[in-house]
């Protein structure tokens, strides 16, 4: 390989990654944690909701009554099953901030609880989509479209720059004197052994991002400007079912015959949800979304429904044969690819792993910057000063990366401690992150990048481990209201949390040494931790 | 003068020119790619066209799209990749509205 063809591409390797790498740590990190979504939700769940189950078999009554009584359910209004003859009727209420469920009580009267439930799992998905960009949610996608567009470019050039040496470097891992040359060892073997994933994640999100720039270029060459009216009419999720005069709109069918007639449609699939819009008026439809761990299905897979007749407006995403043709399916792996929503609980935890290994690899990717441009101290007592510009990002790196983690840790752990005692939990959740996040990076700046790598990292420790210490207050002190378990899902939330505050724990002993230990001459040295000045670092391990 | 020999004779160094080479790259990859997913709009085996068939079309543009747009680094100067992405823009472009 030519060193001139070389040098270009580290160049733009470096820079693509440098401007990328920081948005798309949020996103990784996020990511991973919205794989494990319904389970944050059963966390964040109080357990009282176990009481308003309904029997499935019992739901065209309660149906009836309350799309009579509640205008807001008319408009939208959900069936979730807890288990195939179990249920919750629900629908959002007063602007979607309050939630409510019916059920009949004793008398065989209508009752309906209003919660103000908490969307930490959806708030925690928007970052992973946006990675908190401000603006609104199509800003922040078409922001993340254009940064995946050079992340697929930093991803090629960093293949082509390790391509001369890959056979040489790919399985070596030297730890020892040389810790740059560790740092870039790990992230070329977590780069290149989870290249697959990465292209997928890269390539779908230009879609996913740019969408409506890509379909408007299209309508106006390939479609000649019909793409727009088919793609409202056929949409998959908001589509109408047709018109049908001599249907009387107001008879719903029961749901069980719903679900008979999805389950005989695609027999691998589990409904999970239905979802009624205009219940009552014509062109009304019913959404049918679940899981289908066989396929590689769209969002585990959905169809949409005539509500009276139970008609299929669409089930192109419905897995199995005679549902999509080879273009939804192609559409569909692309989606349960960047998604994971395929394979179980096994590709749940490898998605889980491959998103923390690709936030590792931003990271690893700005201290490999950092070091690249360190100036070196060639004699004893002579004193370096590092480019501002080394120190600017180290502050950045610490302050972008320990945000994240802290601000997600403390709006999750939000969920139980403001339960019941404010009105608006969405607001709450995001305005907890955005502080957070933010003072994060003020500290990083404020106290410097060693200094404020340990001590956000001695909060990322508390944070994380507050998760499980809440969960055990709730279990101690039933009055606290904080409570505890009620699943699986939630007790695992848990257990995932308090070993990751062990591993942060891990993190910020070894960044604490390393302060204090490490050469003079690194933006990582602080000098008012320092206990020795240790030039020669082969006992030093940890950061760079 | 043996300095001035070999520089005569070495291949020209591929320069970093980043604007050029980026725009020619961005703005080419997408017309490159705008023009590949319309040949497969109009080509690939379908009956007619669908919302299904026109999203894979869509998430098929960043393939092509990125893809071009790695090598337009290749290119020894920014000049060179417009000419070359350039005329590879006009080419699919033209074979699509041949096609059509």
């Amino acid at each position: 390989m030519r060193t001139d063809l070389l040098r270009v591409y580290k160049t733009v390797h470096t820079w693509t990654g440098v401007i990328c790498g920081l948005a798309l740590f949020i996103c990784f990190y996020a990511g991973a944690i919205t794989m494990f979504k319904d389970q944050l939700i059963d966390w964040t769940t109080p357990r009282a909701s176990v009481h308003q189950l309904i029997r499935v078999e019992d739901s065209p009554k309660l149906i009836e009554r309350v799309l009579a009584t509640q205008p807001d359910a008319r408009k939208y209004l959900s069936l979730r099953f807890h288990d195939r003859d179990h249920a919750w009727l629900t629908w959002p209420t007063h602007g979607r901030t309050q939630r409510a469920t019916a059920t009949f009580d004793a008398n065989g009267q209508l009752h309906i609880d209003t919660t103000h439930p908490s969307d930490v799992a959806q708030f925690v998905n928007v970052l992973h989509m946006t990675a908190g960009v401000p603006g609104g949610f199509d800003v922040g996608m078409g922001v993340m479209g254009v940064v995946s567009l050079l992340y697929g470019l930093a991803l090629v050039s960093g293949v082509i720059v390790l391509l001369p040496t890959l056979i040489k470097d790919l399985f070596v891992l030297r730890i020892g004197k040389n810790l740059k040359r560790m740092w870039l060892d790990a992230h070329n073997v977590v780069g290149i052994l989870s290249l697959p994933f990465h292209l997928v994640m890269a390539l779908s999100v230009v879609g996913f991002g740019l969408h409506d720039y890509i379909y408007s270029a299209q309508d106006k060459l390939i479609y000649d400007g019909k793409l727009q009216p088919m793609l409202v009419a056929q949409n998959p999720f908001f589509g109408k079912a047709p018109a049908k005069p001599e249907q009387d709109a107001t008879k719903l069918l029961a749901p069980t015959a719903l679900l008979d007639k999805v389950r005989a449609q695609a027999p691998g699939f589990e409904p999970e949800e239905l979802t009624w819009r205009r219940a009552g008026q014509p062109g009304a439809t019913v959404f049918v979304r679940g899981e289908a761990p066989d396929y590689l299905a769209r969002s585990g897979g959905f169809a949409l429904m005539d509500p009276v007749s139970g008609e299929f407006v669409n089930h192109k995403f419905l897995p199995g044969d005679g549902n999509g043709d080879n273009w939804a399916a192609a559409t569909s792996a692309i989606y349960a690819l960047h998604f994971g929503s395929y394979g179980g609980a096994p590709i749940q935890w490898g998605y889980f792993l491959l998103g923390l290994a690709g936030a590792f690899l931003f990271y690893s990717g700005n201290l490999l910057w950092i070091e690249s441009r360190r100036k070196t101290q060639r004699a004893e007592n002579q004193s370096v000063a590092q480019r501002r510009s080394a120190s600017f990002l180290a502050s950045l790196t610490v302050g972008v990366a320990l945000g994240c983690i802290n601000g997600i840790a403390l709006s999750l752990v939000a969920a139980k401690w403001l339960s019941g005692h404010v009105a608006d939990m969405h607001q709450w959740h995001a305005s907890i992150y955005y502080t957070v996040f933010l003072a994060c990076i003020a500290w990083a700046f404020v106290r410097g990048a060693p200094r404020a790598a340990v001590e956000l990292l001695l909060c990322a420790v508390i944070a994380t481990a507050a998760l499980p210490l809440t969960s055990v207050a709730g279990w101690l002190f039933p009055s606290t209201n904080w409570w505890a378990g009620g699943s699986d899902g939630s007790l695992a939330v848990d257990i995932v949390a308090a070993l990751g505050a062990a591993c942060y724990a891990w993190m910020w002993r070894a960044t604490a040494r390393r302060v204090s230990m490490g050469r003079t001459d690194s933006v990582w040295f602080d000098r008012s931790r320092q206990k020795s000045v240790v030039n020669d670092i082969s006992n030093v391990r940890g950061l760079p | 003068m043996s300095d001035t020999i070999r520089d005569v004779t070495k291949k020209p160094k591929v320069e970093g020119h980043w604007i050029g080479k980026t725009t020619a790259g961005v703005i080419c990859g997408f017309i490159v790619a705008l023009a590949s997913s319309g040949l497969l709009v109009r080509h690939a085996p379908s009956a007619g066209i669908d919302a299904a068939k026109a999203e894979t079309a869509m998430l098929f543009v960043p393939l092509v799209w990125t893809g071009v747009f790695s090598v337009a680094y290749l290119f020894r100067s920014g000049l060179r990749a417009w000419l070359w992405l350039g005329a590879a823009s006009l080419a699919t472009l033209a074979l699509f509205e041949i096609c059509k």
